[in-house]
């Protein structure tokens, strides 16, 4: 037990891989020379900006692409060697690409998980009806084995293919972009549970996603890949403490909040106003008109007068006076005032 | 998964393609008591008209639609499946137009093989030119899908091809004898009773040699009905399955063609009535529903071209459309989701 533990051997490696397409006139090079290891039971998260090689990435690692240069290595064997019904029991990709399948069943597509299993016309033994169950209690889809794909939702669609990817219980998982099209809640109940599974089962789980708050907090380690650069790879927390992240994402609009973990727009309070004298202005209000550009002072140079009384809200400027305002039309009056002066 | 109402349907299907098989063999234009039809088939027979009529005429043309049928049907949902196309067919590939050139350049080039008609070997003669122009076309096509990945390509090439081969073939009408027009117009047409007891048993052979790859592409199909990536990551090898089926449909397309002439539409809508009565895409229950649909409609369609009761006989490929059109509509304007239905 505890050598099993101790066990840091990697599940995948690579070796001066470089990744990207090959033309029929030359090559375009997206990442080169990485040097990644993947172990047992890690909840990787790959993160990057547009364009950079993460889905080329994961469809390397996954043998659906051929690399550029270097080598895969699963187990210490190399990627290229195997044959693909051993690369399938070895490793699994779930890919994110939207051909919509209507009429098969969850039943049917979690048992293409077991293709590499099955005999030549693909009868399920109990053995891989067993497995099939299980993975699909483990993604919660447990009562929908017979309900067609084009009848459920994209969330669950994905869990569906997370299932089919658990049923072949090969040991690497490839996920590409799981949460794109998803809403908030389904994005963070796939990355929990696929953080959650690689730590039950072992399994090693790169994940590719555009959620980097949600990755920051789930994974392991972050895979950071630098436009044509490289990657950095370490916890979420030194990704964190250096700042990579605003490096890569960060842009006259954004930047990253090392104490909150998140990016933040950047403000841009260029007026001013002024709180009126015995009212309250309640901490979201301050937001709402930092969020506008305002910044309360006691500058005499402010553009209005804002306050809130039991009637409501209030704006007075030297020309005109306005009351029993709602916050939002306190914020449309604020907005006009700008426009005329500029 | 097998449900109790596939059971019934096969059962259903299996005592409607008997009857259909009894009935083609007694109607036509001469109606054969269906007393009679067991002590024929068993050699007590005291009509030596019927019997000739029963066991030379009949008896082969009812086995031959049955072949033919199945083999079509099974052509087309190989088709049909790999290029994801509900539109695709045996034919959409061009190995039948192929046929066509083939018998056409031999019966329009009189000059070289006229001495030969009126004897036996100018049909068999029809028979290798037929083959030899699907197989040429074949081979063309395999060698462009070698090059080309993907499969929507492939189609369109096939269409062109298959549009080329009509060019030449119109060129060739053009310059040709009107009888020798006349000759090729009517093999066009198609025609199941072209066939006696030898050729039914090369014919069978060579078909049940296709239908018998097919059986080892269901497990491959499934997959592919994920699209050929996802099919890929299951550890399909993708390239190697094409090859199979484009085999398998070019063996049944070509031999069939060779033998009866095009038909058409039945291998385009055996799959969709298939997928319709049994409501699923799993390749298991669609291989045998689309023999048994396959048949019964080919059965149908002769039955009705032998127009029961009079001397008349309509061309096969005339019935074939005339059902086959209004089938295809109804699909489509049933389903609104064509798309979905993969």
């Amino acid at each position: 037990m505890l050598k099993e533990v101790l066990d840091t051997k990697s599940m995948l490696h690579t070796q001066a891989l470089s990744v990207g397409y090959t033309f029929r006139n030359g090559k375009y090079i997206l990442q080169a020379r990485l040097e990644l290891q993947l172990f047992k039971g890690d909840f990787v998260c790959l993160i990057g900006p547009n364009g950079c090689g993460k889905s080329t990435l994961i469809r390397t690692l996954g043998g659906l692409q051929s690399p550029i240069a270097g080598e895969v290595f699963i187990h210490d064997k190399k990627l290229s060697s195997l044959g693909y019904n051993k690369r399938s029991r070895l490793l699994n990709t779930v890919l994110t690409d939207r051909t919509v399948v209507g009429s098969i069943t969850v039943e049917e597509v979690v048992a293409l998980g077991r293709y590499s299993f099955t005999n030549w016309i693909g009868s399920l033994t109990d053995d891989d009806k067993n497995f099939m169950a299980k993975a699909i209690k483990e993604v919660g889809l447990s009562g929908f084995e017979e309900r067609k794909l084009e009848t459920l939702s994209d969330g669950e669609r994905q869990r569906v293919f997370i299932a089919k990817a658990l049923a072949s219980d090969a040991p690497v998982m490839l996920l590409d972009e799981p949460t794109a099209h998803l809403d908030i809640s389904n994005r963070v109940e796939i990355l929990i549970l696929l953080r959650d599974l690689s730590a039950t089962t072992g399994h090693a789980c790169l994940v590719s996603t555009h959620d980097l708050g949600l990755a920051l907090q789930l994974a392991d380690e972050i895979w950071l890949m630098l436009p044509g650069k490289g990657m950095i790879c370490c916890t979420p927390e030194e990704i964190m403490q250096e700042d990579h992240l605003d490096k890569v994402f960060g842009n006259s609009a954004v930047f990253f909040d090392p104490v909150s973990g998140n990016f933040t727009l950047r403000g841009k309070s260029s007026y001013l106003i002024r709180q009126k004298e015995n009212t309250d202005i309640p901490d979201y209000a301050l937001k709402t008109f930092a969020r506008l550009g305002f910044s309360v002072t006691d500058s005499s140079e402010a553009l209005a007068v804002v306050g809130k009384n039991k009637e409501g809200w209030m704006v007075i400027t030297p020309e005109a006076e306005w009351n029993n305002l709602s916050l939002s039309g306190t914020c449309r009056i604020l907005k006009k005032l700008t426009l005329k002066k500029n | 998964m097998i449900r109790r109402i596939h059971y019934l349907l096969f059962t259903s299907l299996i005592l409607l393609l008997l009857v259909f098989f009894v009935l083609d063999m007694l109607l036509g234009s001469v109606s054969i008591p269906p007393d009679k039809l067991i002590r024929i088939l068993s050699g007590n027979s005291e009509n030596t008209n019927w019997s000739y009529i029963l066991l030379q005429m009949r008896l082969p043309r009812a086995l031959n639609a049955i072949i033919t049928g199945s083999g079509l049907a099974v052509a087309g949902l190989l088709m049909q499946t790999l290029f994801r196309n509900p539109l695709a067919g045996p034919y959409v590939l061009g190995i039948s137009s192929g046929a066509s050139l083939g018998v056409a350049v031999y019966v329009m080039s009189s000059g070289i093989f006229g001495f030969l008609i009126g004897t036996g070997i100018y049909n068999y003669g029809l028979v290798v030119s037929a083959v030899l122009g699907a197989v040429s076309v074949f081979l063309l096509i395999v060698l462009v899908a070698s090059r080309i990945r993907d499969s929507v390509s492939l189609l369109i090439v096939g269409i062109m091809f298959g549009s080329l081969s009509t060019a030449i073939v119109s060129i060739l009408q053009y310059f040709s004898r009107p009888d020798l027009v006349h000759k090729f117009v009517i093999w066009t047409l198609g025609s199941l009773s072209a066939t006696g007891w030898n050729q039914l048993s090369i014919i069978s052979g060579i078909i049940l040699a296709g239908l018998m790859i097919s059986l080892f592409l269901i497990k491959p199909l499934n997959a592919l009905l994920l699209g050929e990536i996802h099919a890929e990551a299951t550890g399909v090898n993708i390239k190697r399955i094409r090859y199979l089926i484009l085999l398998a449909v070019g063996i049944i397309a070509g031999a069939l063609t060779a033998f009866n002439g095009p038909i058409a539409f039945i291998g385009l809508i055996a799959p969709h009535i298939s997928r319709m009565l049994f409501n699923t895409n799993n390749h298991r229950i669609l291989f045998p529903a689309c023999l048994l649909t396959g048949t019964i409609l080919l059965l149908a369609c002769d039955m009705i071209s032998q127009v029961p009761g009079s001397f008349i006989m309509l061309p096969i490929n005339a019935i074939t459309a005339l059902v086959g059109a209004p089938v295809v509509v109804w699909i489509i304007v049933g389903k609104r989701k064509l798309k979905n239905s993969f």
